[in-house]
């Protein structure tokens, strides 16, 4: 936690695909006040179109149950152009709550699997841990 | 003189010695002079006789057919030969060969009748004797030279021809059969004889009978009575004697001319010197008077007959003798059978003057014999060549005649077989009783058999048999029938039928084999015929069933099926006689079978078709299948159940799922608000606890709605009924709908209609379908609100632009389903609402659904009661 806490977003680009206008604003909120960049996408389609036109990101964080284009199909999708999770750590922020789903989507190249509902504090620590670290930060 | 004495000698000698009957009859028909021999035959003294009549001395019809034949002489005053059947003193029928001619005074005028009769009895018994009627010589009939047929008593239908019958009429066997008696015979009348029940007919009726091909012949027939096929029947022997009678027409007419009789007397010395020469004689020999008695006795009587042992010194002795067979040959080279009686004369002093003979001529007897005896031996032929063992008994049951197989046994002195020691002229009958050892039983059975067909008391006797080593035993058929000619007597037959009995026994190992594999099998067997009859039933099937196999047997298929299922199932034979289709076992069909206690079981059948002898089977193999279908049912119970718990799985997920997600908005504001307060604006953070207020309203929300369903799946929750307006109702729902989204047009159509309905619940179930269809359908587009009634029900119908699949039609129902998910997630409901309305309304008593109507969009459509049913 201290580790996390000595790491900033300042700077990063971060992509997040939910259909929840609510969340949105929760997660935005919490990147914005770390110095970080955040783009919304409402579903799967357009979350991959911003993965393909407007990345590269440093981080994306995915909502498993998303209208057309789901969560899971995302995650397929990103896993096709990135070598997960090592080129980009994909975060799911979800309110699924089974076992299953968590290995399915870590085994995936998943960085982590949140479970909706979640704090502010919790949120930032994740999303700060599996930012990737510069090199002079190691 | 002495030629007067000779004369007066020679007739008296002719009359009274000779063994013809002679009489002489007024044309009354009164007896005046008789002889011995014609006395004997009536039993009774010349002197008895003399001056009665024909009728009183013999029976109606037979004086009536006697004097027919005088009075026939008389009209033709003329010599003629008949046939004439008396009754015997003892009882018995005598056929008389007679001889009738007119008795004329000095002036030629008729005073009466003479008539000299032989009795032919013994000839035609012989006859009769070779005539074959046991049932054993069937073959003889079908072949016999002579024209026969069976005819039925009763009904007059023929019963069976013979080829030479339907070759002599020129009709097929088969066309002969359909024949009436009065297609084939135009005489006047059919004679009663044809039906009468005597054993033998007189022969030589005439009749005209018509041939296929129009011709008509004349005939003679014999009528026999037999039983043939358990009828009464009549065998008839037609003799075709057209051409006899043609030739005999002829010689009537030269016999007009011609005074005599047809006997041939001779007179002679006793060394054979011929003295007179009757016309009788001339005829016979085609010699005259004058050529004869230039000539020698040789004429008459062979070289040999003077020997001293021949008859001529026989009768120069003063013996008289009868009957003598010869053979001689006429003027004209012909043959010609005769026989002879040759009677000393003797004069008063006793010395023997002269010989006095008698000839007739029987060549036509003796032809006819002979033709017999060829028939006779045709008899024997087929006899011989009979595998059967065939024996002829007489009436004491003495063996008098037996054919090859039975010769080639019962020759044998001493043997093991039934037959053995069982020759000709062995006591055939005494010899069955009498047995001892092996087969005593057998014997005297046939003992009884035999004798029982002697005496008349039974029509035939048929029993079987076996005979020979119990590990290769035989088995015959004996068979006893009666003779009925005169002398009655029987013929017995040994039929060896081993080789079909020994198929039978066969047969019947098989089925003991094939049925102990029926019983072992461990389902149930069947064998049913094209009708639906039952032919084989297994132990296991009956058991399966409730019957026993014999109580299944004979009945139909269908009493093992419930009535439901009769005369339509696959075992019905239609079904597969028309279309056979092997179904092998596990690839069967299921049926329902109905136990004798009335109980109906699943069964499995499987078809398999038999072809037999008999005609096609199928074989159906019978399961009780009803652990298995237990075992089904607890599978699909079973599965149903983790369908069950999987549906409970999926709801609880969808539940947390559900309530997961506006927990997280409110706790992501109010961390955010915590952690990050100090550096937002007033007006951000207001806006994210507005938002997380929201957010608490949903939750609460939800949590109702779930508390409601769970209430009403429950069954606790009760509508509070009360009579409504469901105009009013509907004008609430609209006003409300109208202040929570002004743009939204919304018509109502409704009349005044009131029903029994919980108000409260049911504007609940309008908000909801409402603000469905201001959510999902497209902007500015109206909401149709019409509501209607009848006498038991109101409908109620919310009508929106958009579309939906059919598949989505009754999808939209079910919990936590969204067809339109609205893009913003945080103003979609949780997709509990038209679950939760269609549970409200079924707890009305009423139904909710979905169409797509012809102007297109979706319409949900809502029944209700008018009146509640009252609580239970």
């Amino acid at each position: 936690m201290q580790t996390a806490s000595l790491l900033t977003m300042q700077g990063k680009r971060f992509l997040h695909v939910e259909d929840d206008g609510d969340l949105r604003n929760f997660v935005g909120t919490v990147v914005r006040m770390e110095g970080g960049t955040m783009l919304v996408r409402e579903n799967g389609r357009q979350g991959l179109l911003a993965i393909q036109q407007e990345g590269p990101f440093d981080l994306v964080i995915v909502d498993l149950g998303l209208p057309d284009v789901s969560g899971w199909e995302l995650l397929r999708a990103l896993g096709s152009l990135y070598s997960l999770p090592e080129d980009l750590p994909v975060v799911i922020f979800t309110a699924s709550a089974g076992e299953q789903d968590r290995e399915r989507a870590l085994a995936m190249g998943a960085s982590d699997y949140l479970l909706k509902p979640l704090g502010a504090v919790e949120l930032r620590d994740c999303l700060r841990r599996r930012l990737p670290r510069l090199p002079s930060e190691c | 003189m002495v030629d007067l004495l000779i004369d007066l000698n020679v007739l008296k000698t002719i009359v009274e010695e000779t063994s013809d009957a002679v009489y002489l009859k007024d044309v009354e028909g009164r007896y005046v002079m008789l002889n011995e021999s014609a006395a004997r035959a009536r039993g009774l003294d010349p002197g008895e006789i003399v001056g009665r009549r024909t009728e009183d001395l013999f029976p109606d019809g037979v004086a009536r057919e006697l004097r027919a034949h005088d009075l026939r002489v008389l009209e033709e005053g003329r010599t003629l030969t008949f046939e004439e059947q008396i009754p015997g003193h003892d009882g018995s029928t005598i056929t008389l060969l007679a001889t009738k001619g007119v008795v004329r005074n000095s002036a030629g005028e008729p005073i009466g009748t003479f008539g000299i009769s032989r009795d032919i009895s013994e000839l035609q018994r012989r006859q009769d004797d070779l005539r074959l009627t046991a049932e054993s010589f069937r073959a003889l009939f079908e072949w016999h030279p002579f024209p026969m047929w069976v005819r039925d008593i009763e009904t007059g239908a023929f019963l069976e021809v013979n080829v030479a019958a339907a070759q002599h009429y020129g009709y097929s066997r088969e066309e002969f059969l359909q024949l009436r008696i009065t297609d084939i015979d135009v005489s006047q009348h059919v004679p009663e004889f044809l039906h009468a029940p005597s054993a033998t007919a007189p022969p030589h009726e005439t009749h005209h009978h018509r041939l296929k091909d129009g011709r008509t012949i004349e005939v003679q027939l014999t009528g026999h009575r037999l039983s043939f096929a358990g009828r009464d029947a009549t065998l008839v022997v037609v003799q075709d004697v057209s051409e006899r009678t043609q030739t005999e027409r002829m010689r009537t007419q030269l016999a007009d001319v011609v005074e005599s009789t047809h006997a041939a007397i001779i007179t002679t010395s006793p060394e054979g010197e011929i003295l007179s020469w009757n016309i009788g004689a001339e005829r016979l020999f085609g010699w005259s008077e004058d050529e004869a008695c230039a000539g020698k006795m040789d004429l008459v009587l062979p070289d040999d007959a003077a020997l001293p042992d021949g008859p001529l010194a026989r009768a120069a002795r003063g013996e008289r003798l009868q009957n003598l067979p010869l053979r001689r040959v006429r003027k004209d080279g012909q043959p010609v059978d005769l026989i002879v009686d040759v009677s000393p004369i003797a004069d008063p002093a006793g010395r023997v003057v002269a010989l006095s003979m008698i000839a007739h001529d029987i060549t036509e007897q003796v032809r006819s014999q002979e033709a017999m005896r060829e028939s006779a031996e045709l008899s024997r032929v087929v006899l011989a060549s009979l595998k059967a063992h065939i024996a002829v008994l007489d009436q004491a049951g003495n063996i008098i005649a037996v054919n090859e197989s039975w010769r080639s046994i019962g020759g044998q002195r001493d043997g093991n077989h039934a037959l053995a020691g069982a020759g000709v002229g062995v006591n055939y009958l005494g010899m069955c009783m009498l047995a001892r050892g092996d087969g005593e039983q057998d014997a005297r059975r046939a003992g009884v058999g035999i004798r029982s067909v002697l005496t008349g008391e039974a029509p035939e006797f048929v029993f079987e048999y076996s005979c020979g080593p119990e590990d290769a035993p035989c088995w015959y058929l004996f068979h006893v029938a009666p003779l009925t000619g005169p002398h009655g007597g029987a013929v017995v037959s040994h039929i060896d039928v081993s080789p079909s009995r020994r198929a039978e026994l066969e047969l019947r190992a098989s089925e003991r084999r094939f049925r102990a594999i029926l019983d072992l099998a461990p389902d149930g067997i069947v064998v049913v015929d094209p009708n639906g009859q039952i032919t084989i039933a297994s132990a296991h099937t009956a058991s399966l069933f409730g019957y026993t196999p014999e109580e299944l047997v004979g009945k139909n298929v269908d009493l093992l099926l419930p009535r439901h299922l009769r005369g339509r199932h696959a075992l019905h034979p239609p079904d597969y006689t028309s279309a056979p289709i092997r179904r092998d076992g596990g690839s069967g069909f299921e049926l329902l079978g109905l136990r004798q206690d009335g109980t109906e079981f699943p069964i499995e059948v499987s078809l398999g078709p038999v072809d037999t002898g008999h005609g096609p089977l199928v074989t159906a193999i019978i399961r009780d299948i009803t652990e298995r279908k237990h075992a089904e049912e607890m599978e699909i119970r079973l599965r149903a159940a983790e369908q069950a718990e999987q549906a409970k799985t999926n709801l609880i997920s969808s539940v947390s799922h559900e309530l997961r997600t506006p927990l997280a908005v409110i706790r992501g504001y109010v961390t955010t608000l915590i952690e990050y307060g100090q550096h937002l604006s007033s007006a951000e953070v207001r806006e994210h606890l507005s938002n997380a207020d929201a957010a608490a309203r949903r939750l609460e929300h939800l949590v109702g709605d779930l508390l409601t369903l769970g209430r009403l799946d429950a069954g606790v929750l009760k509508m509070a009924l009360t009579p409504e307006s469901v105009q009013s109702l509907l004008a609430e729902a609209a006003e409300t709908a109208g202040r929570l989204f002004p743009a939204r047009p919304i018509h109502l159509s409704v009349g005044s209609i009131t029903a029994e309905l919980d108000r409260t619940r049911m504007l609940q179930v309008l908000d909801n379908l409402l603000e469905n269809g201001d959510k999902y359908a497209p902007p500015g587009t109206p909401i149709d609100i019409s509501a209607r009634g009848n006498r038991h029900e109101i409908s109620i119908s919310v009508r929106t632009d958009g579309s939906i699949s059919d598949a989505d039609l009754e999808r939209i129902f079910e919990r936590f389903v969204q067809v339109h998910p609205d893009e913003d997630k945080s103003r979609r409901g949780a997709g509990l609402g038209l679950a939760l309305s269609r549970r409200i309304v079924q707890a009305h008593g009423g139904r909710m659904w979905a169409t797509r109507p012809d102007a297109g969009g979706l319409q949900i459509n809502i029944t209700l009661p008018r009146e509640q049913p009252a609580p239970d």
